[in-house]
């Protein structure tokens, strides 16, 4: 069923590098992945394994740094959209893909009403007038469950709570409805029960739009509960891909294992929580072999040495697939 | 049962804001009346989201703030009112670990005087025995004793952590504040450190007053935990207590807010409308009645009394008075 589905984003073989003077710095290597239409993918990760930077080579937001695509393409309906020009780019922010982030305070524009900020999205891409992108923009802040809308249009984004103000990026988001949506850490900054509310906001919007999800998070409770197919990176790479179910019931990678057992569930209790020794190698210190090889207890002589592709698991059922040696057998 | 070690009555904290540059001052009642002990070796948690007030009352205790009102009493001894000269024999007992690692620990001081730094002002050792028990330290949260001459800059966020815990155990303190300590660490980073935690408590008998707005984290480590909301306990009672039978509305929904990581799971959520109030401006009676789903008439005239409704299990809500 999956396979028929309709892919909206897909990304082959994505590898970038940030480069400077002397050296070069491989982020992200050999990265492929789709997301189908109405879906909500997971992509988790822990710090440095280069999620955050694949969603910004996705938006092509690399326009400041020394950050660059050294290889393969991102696929938006099965046009490349690494190789259109900027004016095209900017055409597609907004109106296709749009992308909310951790931090909305830093996110807004301190000294601009939110009325005027979302009026500035809406204009730069259609014909509106002013006042008839001040109502959709009062529409979109209902929709998001903003109450007051018409005085939170004139208020700036200081006078906002944290959840307040990713209600109004959300709704800036969604104010051109475009196809897919990247947010990145999007909760990671909320309380708990603020959390709560921006999850199921975008759960509904998800469901009542069809708009396709890029959630990206550290954080596996977030994605259980979202997501319905999760990639798990590591060093640059993609360590595993898998439908959330069978990921958290049969985790396969030693990375993933490590990952789910290491932090603690409500409800289940263990006198001692699993944890994975070492820490994420830096970018410029990467082992050869395998990256996870380091600190993994199943590690064997060839890992040290001959870096592991993406073998299929389970015959290739679900799409599944993992980036480890001990699932070569696996292979059919 | 166990001695009690911390016994907090009633404290109070007060801060005075100002509204805008040239506004009136304004209280912001930071910490409202909360009373709590901490027995000796158990793990106490104080858990809410932020500006309840949890990372001011691990201040309070600690006397790194000087409370409004209100009693904290050292096994029985009475430090309200010490001053910072009186209290520093004391701190040898009490020690913190902070949220933040890369922000905690002196940028231009090597690992080796950080760690004895404390040894330094609350033992006579010689600098060379100090340096002795630096290294052991390392080992003790597990780090390479190569690393005493290194600078904080060269270790990762879970190691400078692990360096902040070396640093507050190496008086043998009784207890130790640690506010947020995991928070900021990577997930596969985060269990080793409460891992560590774990360890040392059971060798040395620590006890932790452990802050936190993890709510998985907090089941995970506590032995009781106290609920706070916009400066108030709003629920005390052991961890088996608290997580299996929740009975304040607010305990309910934080627990019912947290994202469970296992996608089988179904679970009822309880979603709060709106955001937390501004502790400037709280509401009246009890302070939750904004948001709680189980709002009564009483509940916005009357702050609600704290009940025992058995075995140390305390509530403060109206519902159960």
């Amino acid at each position: 069923m999956a396979n028929t589905a309709e892919k909206i984003l897909e990304i082959k073989d994505l590898k970038i590098e940030f480069v400077s003077k002397d050296s070069s710095l491989t982020a992200v290597n050999g990265v492929s992945f789709h997301i189908n239409k109405g879906e909500i993918l997971g992509l988790v990760g822990e710090s440095g394994c280069g999620k955050t930077v694949t969603s910004l080579a996705i938006m092509r937001l690399f326009k400041d740094t020394n950050g660059k695509i050294t290889q393969g393409g991102v696929y938006f309906k099965d046009q490349n959209i690494t190789t259109v020009s900027d004016r095209e780019m900017a055409v597609m922010r907004g109106e296709e893909i749009a992308m909310i982030f951790q931090e909305p305070l830093t996110s807004l524009n301190p000294v601009m009403r939110i009325g005027d900020q979302i009026c500035e999205v809406i204009r730069k891409h259609t014909q509106k007038t002013r006042s008839e992108a001040m109502e959709i923009a009062k529409a979109m802040l209902m929709q998001v469950g903003i109450p007051r809308a018409a005085q939170v249009l004139q208020d700036y984004p200081h006078q906002l709570s944290g959840g307040m103000n990713q209600r109004v990026m959300i709704a800036m988001a969604m104010s051109l409805n475009p196809q897919l949506l990247i947010a990145d850490e999007p909760t990671t900054a909320l309380d708990v029960t603020i959390q709560a509310q921006i999850l199921d906001l975008m759960r509904r919007i998800n469901r009542d739009h069809g708009m396709s999800m890029l959630l990206i998070t550290h954080d596996l409770g977030v994605v259980a509960e979202m997501c319905q197919r999760v990639i798990v990176m590591y060093a640059g790479r993609i360590v595993e891909q898998a439908d959330v179910v069978d990921l958290f019931k049969s985790p396969k990678h030693p990375y993933s294992k490590g990952l789910i057992h290491s932090v603690p569930v409500i409800g289940r209790r263990a006198d001692r929580l699993e944890s994975i020794p070492g820490n994420v190698p830096m970018l410029a210190k990467m082992p050869e072999g395998c990256k996870f090889a380091p600190r993994c207890k199943y590690k064997m002589d060839r890992c040290e040495k001959e870096e592991p592709r993406l073998f299929m698991v389970d015959g290739g059922r679900q799409e599944r697939s993992c980036r480890c040696w001990l699932m070569e057998e696996a292979v059919i | 049962m166990s001695k009690t070690l911390v016994q907090v009555k009633d404290l109070r904290k007060t801060f005075a804001v100002k509204k805008g540059f040239m506004g009136k001052k304004q209280d912001l009642k930071a910490v409202d009346g909360v009373s709590f002990e901490i027995k000796e070796g158990e793990t106490l948690s104080l858990v809410g989201e932020s500006g309840c007030g949890k990372s001011t009352t691990g201040r309070l205790i600690l006397k790194l703030l000087q409370p409004t009102s209100g009693q904290i009493l050292i096994r029985d001894e009475d430090i309200t009112e010490y001053t910072d000269n009186q209290m520093r024999p004391l701190r040898r007992d009490m020690q913190m670990i902070f949220q933040d690692p890369y922000s905690s620990l002196n940028p231009r001081i090597k690992i080796k005087d950080l760690i004895s730094e404390p040894l330094q002002v609350h033992t006579d050792m010689k600098k060379e025995e100090q340096y002795q028990k630096a290294a052991a330290l390392l080992e003790i949260v597990g780090l390479d004793r190569d690393n005493m001459e290194k600078y904080p800059h060269e270790f990762s966020g879970g190691q400078r952590q692990r360096i902040g815990i070396a640093r507050a155990i190496s008086v043998h303190p009784r207890l130790l504040v640690a506010d947020e300590p995991v928070s900021a660490l990577d997930v596969s980073i985060q269990s080793q450190v409460l891992n560590l935690m774990q360890d040392l408590q059971k060798e040395m008998g620590l006890a932790y007053l452990f802050i936190s707005h993890d709510l998985s984290v907090v089941e995970h480590i506590s032995t009781r935990v106290c609920v706070m909301y916009l400066g108030r306990i709003v629920e005390t009672a052991t961890r088996d207590e608290l997580y299996g039978t929740p009975l304040h509305p607010y305990t309910r929904a934080l627990l019912s807010a947290v994202p469970v990581a296992d996608p089988e799971l179904k679970k009822e959520r309880i979603l709060l409308q709106g955001d937390i109030p501004s502790p400037v401006n709280p509401p009246s009676g009890c302070n939750f009645h904004t948001r709680c789903p189980e709002c009564r008439d009483i509940c916005s005239q009357v702050i609600p009394k704290t009940v025992d409704v058995g075995n140390g299990h305390l509530v403060s809500c109206h519902l159960y008075s």
